[in-house]
C-alpha cells in the first residue's frame, strides 16, 4: 500500500515570552491509504499539535512550524501555494475538533455549517448544497429537520455528530479525529466511534485518530504510534504493539490501565512527569523517567530501530541493541502483556 | 419577539414619570423667578401675581406635577417662558439637526472604526496595528472642543473647504460630524479590535480555517458577527449620549441641536422647555437600547430564543 501521508521531520515550537516549548521534535510518520492510524500520548506529548501542522492550523504567534516535510499526494503542504492549501483542507483532509461544545459557529444553524464546506468544494448551487447538507445529517443520524437550528439547541453528542457531518461532507481521503470522543460520556462514546467506523469502511477514508485512549485505538485502529514528549517512541501494528510493547513508556502505559483478568489492588503508574518542553533533556526525552536507562539513555538521543523479526514494529530505544541487555525488560517484552 | 418590543415599550412608562417627576422637583427647588424671565425686566406686582397664577405656580408642588403629567399624557408640554412657544415645537425644530449631527458621527465612528479595529486584531502588534491604536488614544485624549477649534482652524479659516459655523446643508455637517466621532471613533476602534481578538481565537474559528474557507471569509463571516455585540453596545450608548445634544461641539460649530437649546433653557430657568428636552432623551435613549436589544438578536440566535 501506497502512502497517503507523509510526514518527514517535522519540528514544531510555540514561542513565547522569552522561552520556546518544543511541542513537536523531529516526527516522522506515515499514513496509507484506507488506513487507521491511532496517535497516542498523554496530555502535551504533542499530538494536536502534529495534526493541526498537517493543515497549517498551528495558531501563530505563538506556534511556528521549523522545519520538516509533510507530503500528500506528492505535493508538500507545508511549501505549496495558500490556495493549493485551502483546497485541500476540508476537502481532501478534513480535522474533527477535541471539544464539540466550542468548535461549530454558535451564530449560524448546523445545516448552514455544513453546506457551507460542500458549496465551497464541490462548486455547486446552494440547493444543492443544502441537499447534500441534509443528506449528510442524516447519515449521522440527525433529522434532516433540524437542518436551521442552532449549535446551542444541540447537546455535546449531537453537536459532535455535527462536527463529523461536516468532515466528511466532502468525502476527504483523510480525516485527522483530535480526540473525538474524550468530551462526551461513555454511551454517546461508543455511539460516535461507531459512526466513525462505519463511515470510514462505506467512504474509505484513511483516519488518524489522535487520542489517550488505548481502548479506543484497540477499537478503531490498525496501526498505532505512541508519542512522547514530541516523538514517536514506538509504533506498529495494533497486534504488534499491544501484545508486544517494548518501549519502556508503552509498557508503563499499558501497566497503568487495569485490566479485567488480572486482580489488583493498585494501578503501577509511570513515575515523574513529561519533561519540560522547554528544556528537553540531553539524551532520550523518556530517560529521566525510565526504569531501565542507562549512562548512555542520559547524554544521547536514540535512532529509530525495527524490532528484528517483527514486519512494522518500530522503536526508539536503546534498550534492544544493548551488548548485556537488562534482563528484566527483556523479560518484560518477550512475556508481552 | 413583537412581545418583547411590546414589553419594552411600556417600560417607557414609569421611566418617564421617574425621569419627569426628578427633574420636576429639581427645578422647583433650584432658586429663581421664572415668572421675572416671563415677563422681563420692567413689570408691575400685579402683572406678576397674574401670571404667576396663569402659569399655577402658586399651586403646591403635587398639584403643579399632576397638571404637567395630565397635560402631558395629551401631548401638551407647555410653552417656554422665553419665547411663549409651545414646547414641542421649540424642540421639533432643532431636534432634526441633532439628530443628523448624532447620524453622521456615528456613521464616521463607525464607517473608520470598525475596520481599524478589525486590521489592528488581524494583524495584532503589526505597524497597523500600534498606528490605529494610536489613532484611538489620540481620540479619546483629545478634549472635543480642542479637536473642534483646530479642525475650524485648519480646514475653514485656513484651506476653506468647510464652512466653520451653522447648518446649511452637507458641507457644514463634516466638521462637526468629525469632531463629535472622535471619541466614539476610539471607543470603536478599541471595543472592535479587543472583541475580535477575542473570537479569533476560538475553536470555531479555526474550524472555519479547517473547512478551507478564505481568511477574508473567516474574518467577515465567521468572527465578525460573533465579535458585534460589544461593538454594537458601544455604537449605541455613544450615540445615545449624541442624541441628548453634544453641548461643546454644538457651542463650537454654532449648530442648532438640542444641546445648546437645554444649557440655555437650564441657564433661564425654563422649566417647561427642560423638561421637554429631558423627556425627549429618555425617550431617544430608551429606544436606542432597545435596538441595541433587538440587533443583538439579529446578531445572535442564542439571544434571540431569550427574547420569546
Amino acid at each position: 500500500m501506497e502512502n497517503l501521508l507523509e510526514i518527514k521531520n517535522l519540528t514544531v515550537e510555540y514561542h513565547t515570552q522569552g522561552e520556546i516549548v518544543h511541542a513537536v521534535n523531529g516526527l516522522s510518520l506515515n499514513l496509507r491509504q484506507g488506513e487507521s492510524l491511532g496517535l497516542v500520548g498523554e496530555t502535551g506529548a504533542g499530538k494536536t499539535t502534529t495534526a493541526l501542522s498537517i493543515l497549517q492550523l498551528v495558531a501563530d504567534p505563538p506556534g511556528k512550524i521549523m522545519g520538516g516535510e509533510i507530503f500528500f499526494d506528492g505535493v508538500d503542504l507545508l511549501k505549496t501555494k495558500k490556495s493549493l492549501l485551502r483546497s485541500v483542507r476540508g476537502n481532501k483532509i478534513s480535522m474533527i475538533f477535541q471539544d464539540p461544545m466550542t468548535s461549530l459557529n454558535p451564530v449560524y444553524s448546523v445545516g448552514f455549517q455544513i453546506a457551507e464546506v460542500i458549496q465551497l468544494h464541490e462548486n455547486c448551487s446552494k440547493e444543492e448544497a443544502r441537499r447534500k447538507a441534509e443528506e449528510m445529517l442524516e447519515m449521522v443520524g440527525i433529522p434532516k429537520e433540524r437542518y436551521e437550528e442552532y449549535p446551542h439547541q444541540f447537546s455535546g453528542g449531537m453537536k459532535q455528530r455535527v462536527v463529523i457531518a461536516m468532515s466528511v461532507a466532502c468525502s476527504p481521503q483523510i480525516i485527522l479525529a483530535d480526540e473525538p470522543t474524550t468530551a462526551l460520556d461513555v454511551t454517546i462514546q461508543a455511539q460516535v466511534l461507531e459512526l466513525m467506523n462505519d463511515l470510514k469502511e462505506k467512504l474509505h477514508t484513511s483516519l488518524l485518530l489522535i487520542t489517550h485512549d488505548l481502548g479506543v485505538v484497540a477499537q478503531v485502529c490498525d496501526r498505532v504510534a505512541i508519542m512522547y514528549s514530541g516523538e514517536i517512541v514506538e509504533q506498529g501494528t495494533i497486534p504488534e504493539v499491544f501484545d508486544h510493547p517494548a518501549h519502556p513508556y508503552t509498557i508503563g502505559l499499558f501497566g497503568s490501565i487495569p485490566t479485567l483478568s488480572m486482580e489488583s489492588t493498585k494501578l503501577t503508574p509511570i513515575e515523574g512527569q513529561m519533561p519540560d518542553p522547554t528544556e528537553l533533556p540531553a539524551g532520550c526525552n523518556f530517560s529521566p523517567r525510565c526504569p531501565y536507562a542507562r549512562a548512555e539513555c542520559h547524554s544521547k538521543k536514540p535512532g529509530v530501530t525495527r524490532i528484528p523479526g517483527e514486519a512494522t514494529h518500530e522503536l526508539r530505544c536503546f534498550a534492544l541493541g544493548w551488548e548485556q541487555p537488562d534482563e528484566t525488560l527483556m523479560e518484560v517484552i518477550k512475556r508481552g502483556r | 419577539m413583537y412581545k418583547f418590543i411590546l414589553k419594552r415599550l411600556f417600560m417607557l412608562i414609569p421611566v418617564l414619570l421617574g425621569v419627569s417627576f426628578i427633574v420636576f422637583t429639581i427645578m422647583s427647588l433650584t432658586p429663581g423667578d421664572p415668572v421675572q424671565l416671563y415677563l422681563g425686566d420692567n413689570y408691575s406686582q400685579e402683572a406678576h401675581d397674574q401670571i404667576s397664577e396663569e402659569l399655577g405656580l402658586n399651586d403646591p408642588f403635587l398639584i403643579r406635577y399632576a397638571k404637567y403629567v395630565f397635560n402631558a399624557l395629551q401631548g401638551d408640554l407647555g410653552n417656554t417662558y422665553s419665547t411663549k412657544r409651545p414646547v414641542t415645537t421649540e424642540i421639533f425644530a432643532r431636534f432634526p439637526a441633532t439628530v443628523r449631527l448624532a447620524g453622521a458621527a456615528l456613521f464616521f465612528a463607525i464607517a473608520v472604526g470598525m475596520p481599524l479595529g478589525i486590521v489592528s486584531a488581524v494583524k495584532q502588534y503589526s505597524l497597523t496595528d500600534n498606528a490605529s491604536m494610536l489613532v484611538a488614544l489620540l481620540g479619546v485624549s483629545m478634549p472635543n472642543f480642542w479637536l473642534g477649534i483646530m479642525l475650524i482652524l485648519l480646514l475653514a479659516a485656513n484651506l476653506g473647504i468647510f464652512p466653520a459655523s451653522g447648518d446649511a446643508g452637507f458641507k457644514s455637517l463634516v466638521l462637526p460630524a468629525i469632531t463629535l466621532s472622535a471619541n466614539s471613533l476610539a471607543t470603536i476602534t478599541r471595543m472592535t479590535r479587543s472583541s475580535m481578538l477575542e473570537i479569533i481565537r476560538q475553536d470555531y474559528i479555526r474550524t472555519a480555517r479547517a473547512k478551507g474557507l478564505r481568511e477574508s471569509v473567516v474574518v467577515f463571516r465567521h468572527a465578525l458577527r460573533n465579535a458585534m455585540i460589544p461593538i454594537i453596545t458601544s455604537a449605541g450608548l455613544q450615540f445615545g449620549f449624541a442624541l441628548g445634544g453634544a453641548v461643546l461641539v454644538e457651542t463650537v460649530f454654532s449648530w442648532p441641536g438640542i444641546g445648546r437649546l437645554l444649557v440655555d433653557a437650564i441657564k433661564l430657568k425654563d422649566t417647561p422647555l427642560v423638561l421637554g428636552l429631558v423627556l425627549v432623551m429618555a425617550v431617544s435613549f430608551t429606544v436606542i437600547n432597545l435596538i441595541i436589544d433587538i440587533l443583538y438578536a439579529f446578531f445572535d440566535p442564542r439571544v434571540k430564543a431569550q427574547y420569546k
